[in-house]
């Protein structure tokens, strides 16, 4: 395919998922049962009568034709309106914009540190294919996995924060403000136990797509090539481990939208203020304007990284570039 | 001559897939699981003392006799809970993944078969539903749409869909391009019975594998988002119990032990059960995952005495060489062969699938696969057994002084090299790297590859190109011999001619010695001086092609004649061999070529003839080898007489 | 310009093609590539006609387009006289059901999880035929191909045969429906050369004994000259040259035709040199 065309193409996708979770943000409220005031207005104390709805559904907009609904939606989306909180009355794009960070530090540390390991344990296992080493490996990733992500956060933070005491257990912030490089310790180790939950929840499948993108490759005409002629076992080696990055990449980076997902119930777990718990809450607390921002901002998250292994895919694998 | 076929035993087929210990012990492991999981949930009114959602004795008791488990924050007994909560876990995962499957399958076929807008659409819909993360849309949706459990199945599998979609499609585009699927379209079949006769038994394995994988997904995403508060409020699952176990900070306190642990054990469990059956199920699907078991190989027995010394004026000897492949159907591919290279002739080493002669090939370059070992024999080259030497320095001959030329140039580049680094590597081997890369640019353009392109990838060179690079490969370190395994099959005419061109003047140029190994008995007959065929894992003749190709003394080498028909000369009738080809597993006692030989005699069925006769003369493996009077007994080997059916 | 062939039956041709052109989107992506140009070319009933060429010429474009399995860009394919393009997506099958494709690769070719009987039937299930109707059919298909005894192989599935018997196989199928037009697409290649000689012959009985008119599409110009009446020659997707087939083969004119048969001189050495063994 042309270049021009493929980027037009790429370019078009992402238009779609985007509009595709903007169109699903709009549409919900007006598609759960009740009525949209019921979820997009602050509760009112006690029921409300009907002149009373009424009038809420004029003040907010509700009352418009649905088209004309979805322009204004959009259009505040655009300018960075997302809405008020109803619960606090807070612009809801305040409130993610203070936790966003943290989310994203749990988030890309926790895919990076998946990728990393994941990926020397798939191929340590598909060297020793079958033998002892192997099955080891494959079976305690496969019992790691098993366990929930919400599961393997509760023990650990058992262990070492209750138990163990070695780790706060909660937060990311110490109580009392530091500064410097005491500040990142402080945070390192606020950081510690749910990035090692979230690592190992996104190991195990990054383990499996390596193995088996590596076991791929040692099959090739040109792995036996290299033996062929005569290269020694480290270079035969590198060669199929080069190739079999290619995979993994694009695993990694799907894995991004997994993760995300997972790190929403994680954070929950250890309070850590980033947008999993604040999506938590709002479901607590029916603040659904802030669920559906979360909701649209993860997405832009997951979108922005399949941009990204878009991006970085030709440079790995030559056969899809331009000529 | 009879068209009839002779019937064979079955084989045991390629195509039959079988599991790895390894796997077939996972899976094992796996049902166990899943049906502990199982007999949970159907058993739960009867194992339950109390109903679940009842409030029965007084909150946060601990475990007791009337509570196996105590009681959670309100009074329900936890136990209960456990074991009905397999229950719900169960049927959204199956109902979802089920649902899930059901659509994506439709989806994979209708983008995938029907194509064109159809596919256009569906595609960017898996798009979108990829990209947003899964939890948290369920979570969105959950909040927006209903909690209870029904709903909560279709949410889930609304959202699962996409996956598996994406991956039939893939394999979709595949099939619909196999024999039997386009045949059955020329046949006139409509789409419907295509995709679902043809196209969706080839779909068999990886749905079942996308099955429990998607299982596994909905179980863990429903546990999710019951932990996040919005389970089914009149059912308790195992996620809602660690909900209201993390709400009641039950972690803080002893009442972990079985509060916590056991609902997220038995998520695990039933997760881990999945998992495990799935791996199974994955190689089941996918045989490439499991390879054939490495030939334990014992330890070498040393042979004992010094070979003789390799002939003068010979570049390679084989002596009596066999190997011998291991696994369920143990089979000699070559059962002592003996073959000598001459110096500056070039050897054609000749015969049909199964003849053992690419097994030759990787046994004198040390590649034999793992689940082969040579048993025997001697492999003189440049003075030295190549079998004594060790592993190591068979390494270090192989790509230097003895160089291989591959089958399938297609794929024995790596695609994401340029071809000059992939020569320079070869030279790498004896030069410093600036000389190496020197010498690359030189080889590439003595085999005709413009220096403009030696920075180009494997995938822009045509076939014919990319066995000119491997040649170049295997020039890189000067060797003394080269072995060319099928170096143009697979290109057409005019590339042939130049491959083999290209081939005979560097055999002048560089004083270097050729075999090349071909099916192709008249490419053999016109660019090799010395011509052996191969049957059954042996030589059954050889000897300088000029007397070989006019006097063939084999039944089979003339039989095999018979079937390259001229361009030239009568047209009409082409010449075969009668019967089937040889099982390697289970040769006879006498003469392999005895079963479809004419002019078979008692004794071929019983004793083995031998090569006899020096290098340089022509010899056969035949008792009727040089019997003058055979020859009338002939058939014409070029009538194909028009016999009845059967 | 096409000629009819000799002797050709009042009915006229079996198949026609005028001045078909397939165009397909180019690869590397300069805009679209021509598969096939300007191509004419009739076949009549009870002929054999090979298609020869090197690799990337069309030919199997062309399988393609007489089986009706994609429509030309330009021009008009004609079965029987019936316009091809006119034809709705149920009277093409229709139509279809008269041809039959035999393929190149004997492992890919047969459905993996079916019996011999029920590959065999295909043909006549798919054209309606009662079930009571396709055994007699299949058993003498097979036994005409020479799978003897054929109680023995009804039951076989693909994998518990040799390539050869696969493509024997194939040629039952190719027997059974009694079509009109067979397309044997490269049915030999993948096969040791001592097993062409029964696939060139069974290929022949199905013009002889079943009165079917074949394509016959190799890049062996040697196994062409034997087995075709007709010769048809393409090159970068046109026809160089085409009639009957010691005409071509030995006495070509055009450059491209002349240089596949210097190749293949070059190529290859005689293997019956020497005195023929006397029968």
């Amino acid at each position: 395919m042309r270049p021009g065309r493929r980027r037009l193409r790429a370019i078009g996708q992402y238009v779609v998922v985007v509009a595709g979770a903007v169109v699903l943000n709009f549409a919900l409220p007006r598609l759960a049962p009740g009525s949209p005031v019921d979820y997009l207005v602050p509760p009112q104390a006690g029921t409300i009568s009907a002149e009373e709805r009424v009038e809420l559904l004029e003040r907010y907009g509700l009352d418009e034709p649905l088209p004309q609904q979805f322009l204004t939606y959009v259009g505040g989306l655009v300018q960075g309106d997302l809405g008020v909180s109803v619960r606090d009355g807070r612009p809801v794009a305040d409130v993610i914009t203070e936790r966003i960070g943290w989310s994203l530090l749990l988030v890309g540390g926790a895919v990076a540190a998946s990728a990393a390991l994941g990926t020397a344990l798939g191929f340590v296992a598909a060297w020793r294919r079958g033998r002892a080493g192997d099955v080891a490996a494959l079976i305690a990733v496969l019992v790691v996995d098993a366990l929930p992500a919400f599961f393997v956060g509760l023990l650990l933070l058992l262990v070492f924060s209750v138990r163990l005491d070695l780790f706060p257990l909660y937060g990311a912030l110490p109580a009392v403000g530091v500064g410097g490089l005491q500040l990142v310790v402080e945070v390192g180790r606020r950081l510690v136990l749910p990035l090692a939950t979230l690592t190992l929840t996104g190991l195990a499948s990054i383990f499996v797509v390596a193995r088996s993108a590596l076991l791929s490759e040692l099959d090739e005409d040109y792995v036996f090539m290299a033996r062929a002629k005569g290269l020694d076992e480290r270079a035969v080696r590198g060669h199929a481990q080069r190739n079999a990055l290619i995979p993994i990449s694009t695993a990694t980076f799907l894995g991004f939208s997994t993760l995300v997902g997972a790190a929403t119930v994680v954070e929950t777990v250890f309070s850590y203020p980033g947008l999993g718990t604040l999506a938590f809450q709002s479901v607590l607390s029916r603040d659904y304007p802030m669920l559906q921002a979360v909701f649209l901002v993860l997405a832009l998250v997951a979108i922005a990284a399949n941009l990204v292994n878009d991006l970085i895919y030709p440079r790995l694998d030559p056969r899809v570039r331009a000529s | 001559m009879s068209l009839a076929a002779e019937v064979v035993e079955p084989r045991s087929g390629e195509r039959a897939r079988r599991l790895s210990g390894t796997a077939r012990a996972l899976g094992i492991a796996g049902v166990a699981l899943l049906g502990v999981v199982v007999l949970a949930a159907l058993g739960a009114s009867v194992l339950a003392q109390h109903p679940p959602e009842r409030i029965v004795a007084a909150p946060f008791l601990r475990p007791s006799g009337q509570h196996w488990l105590g009681t959670d924050d309100i009074g329900r007994d936890l136990f209960a809970q456990l074991v009905h909560g397999a229950r719900v876990s169960l049927s959204v995962g199956l109902g979802a993944a089920v649902l899930a499957l059901g659509a994506g399958t439709a989806v994979a076929l209708v983008a995938g078969y029907r194509g064109g807008w159809w596919d256009m659409v569906l595609m960017r819909l898996v798009d979108l539903t990829l990209t947003l993360p899964l939890l948290v849309l369920v979570l969105v949706l959950t909040a927006f749409l209903g909690r209870g459990l029904a709903v909560s199945t279709v949410l889930i599998a609304s959202v699962l869909w996409a996956r598996p979609a994406r991956l039939l499609r893939s394999q979709v585009l595949k099939v619909r391009r196999f024999g039997h699927v386009v045949a059955a379209e020329a046949m006139g079949a409509s789409a419907l019975r295509v995709s679902l006769t043809h196209v969706l038994a080839r779909l068999v394995p990886l749905l079942s594998s996308q099955l429990v994988r998607a299982a596994t997904v909905a179980v863990v995403v429903q546990a999710g988002i019951a932990f996040l508060g919005l389970g089914d409020p009149d059912r308790v699952s195992w996620g809602t119990m660690l909900f209201f176990a993390n709400a009641s900070n039950a972690v803080l306190t002893e009442a972990w032990k079985w509060w916590v642990l056991p609902p997220g054990l038995a998520l695990a469990a039933l997760v881990l059960g999945l998992a495990l059956a799935g791996y199974a199920v994955e190689e089941w699907a996918e045989p490439r995952l499991a390879r054939n078991a490495p030939h334990r190989s014992r330890r070498r027995r040393r042979p004992v005495e010094e070979p003789r010394p390799q002939a003068a004026g010979t570049a390679l000897e084989i002596r009596s060489l066999r190997v011998r492949f291991g696994g369920t159907r143990p089979v000699e591919a070559v059962g002592g062969v003996d073959l000598t290279v001459r110096r500056g002739r070039i050897l054609g080493l000749a015969g049909e699938s199964g003849s053992g002669k690419s097994t030759l090939a990787l046994a004198v370059m040390g590649l034999v696969p793992e689940a082969g070992r040579i048993t025997e024999g001697e492999i003189m080259f440049g003075g030295r057994d190549l079998r004594r030497i060790g592993r190591a320095n068979q390494a270090r001959v192989r790509g230097r002084e003895l160089a291989l030329v591959p089958q399938s140039a297609m794929n024995a580049l790596n695609p994401v090299r340029t071809v000059l680094a992939q020569v320079e590597e070869a030279a790498r081997l004896t030069c410093p790297p600036a000389e190496a890369r020197r010498r690359a640019g030189d080889l590439l353009e003595r085999v005709g590859i413009d220096p403009r392109r030696h920075e180009a990838f494997p995938h822009h060179f045509s076939g014919g190109m990319r066995q000119r690079v491997l040649i170049a490969m295997a020039l890189a370190n000067e060797p003394r011999l080269i072995i060319a395994d099928e170096p143009v099959t697979g290109l057409d005419v005019v590339n042939q001619v130049v491959v083999m061109e290209l081939l005979e003047s560097l055999v002048g140029e560089l004083d270097l010695d050729l075999v090349v190994i071909s099916h192709e008995l008249p490419l053999l007959a016109r660019w090799a001086d010395d011509l052996a065929i191969m049957y059954a894992g042996r030589v059954v003749e050889r000897g300088p092609v000029e007397r070989l190709v006019r006097e063939p003394q084999h039944p089979y080498t003339r039989l095999l004649f018979s079937s390259f028909p001229d361009l030239e000369g009568p047209r009409g009738q082409v010449g075969t061999v009668p019967g089937e080809p040889p099982d390697p597993a289970r040769l006879p006692a006498g003469c392999a070529f005895e079963p479809r030989c004419p002019c078979a005699l008692p004794r071929c069925a019983t004793e083995r003839p031998e090569l006899d006769g020096a290098e340089g003369t022509c010899s056969a493996a035949c008792w009727l080898a040089g019997d003058v009077s055979v020859r009338t007994l002939f058939v014409d080997p070029a009538g194909v007489a028009d016999g009845d059916p059967g | 310009m096409s000629e009819p062939a000799a002797g050709q039956a009042p009915e006229g041709p079996l198949l026609e093609l005028q001045d078909v052109g397939v165009s397909f989107a180019g690869k590397g992506g300069s805009g679209l590539t021509a598969a096939l140009d300007g191509v004419s070319l009739s076949v009549a009933r009870r002929e054999i006609v090979a298609v020869v060429g090197p690799s990337g010429a069309g030919k199997s474009t062309l399988a393609s387009v007489v089986l009706g399995l994609h429509r030309p860009d330009t021009g008009r394919a004609v079965f029987d006289g019936s316009p091809l393009a006119g034809l709705n997506r149920r009277q093409l099958r229709r139509l279809r059901q008269r041809m039959h494709l035999i393929f190149q690769d004997p492992y890919s070719s047969l459905h993996p999880g079916r019996r011999v009987a029920w590959l065999v039937g295909e043909p006549l299930a798919v054209a309606g035929a009662p079930r009571p109707q396709r055994g007699p059919a299949v058993a003498r298909a097979l036994a005409e191909v020479g799978l003897a005894p054929v109680e023995a192989f009804l039951d076989r599935h693909p994998h518990q045969l040799s390539g050869g018997q696969r493509q024997r196989v194939a040629l039952a199928r190719a027997l059974v429906g009694r079509p009109d037009l067979v397309v044997a697409d490269e049915p030999a290649s993948m096969l040791d050369a001592s097993l062409r000689a029964v696939i060139l012959e069974l290929v022949r009985r199905l013009r002889d004994r079943h009165g079917a008119s074949v394509v016959f599409i190799t890049h062996d110009l040697a196994l062409a000259r034997h087995i075709a009446d007709r010769v048809v020659v393409l090159d970068r997707g046109r026809i160089v040259e085409q009639g009957p087939a010691d005409e071509v083969v030995l006495r070509p004119r055009h450059p491209a035709t002349l240089a596949l048969l210097e190749a293949s001189r070059r190529a290859r050495r005689s293997l019956h040199d020497g005195p023929a063994p006397a029968s």
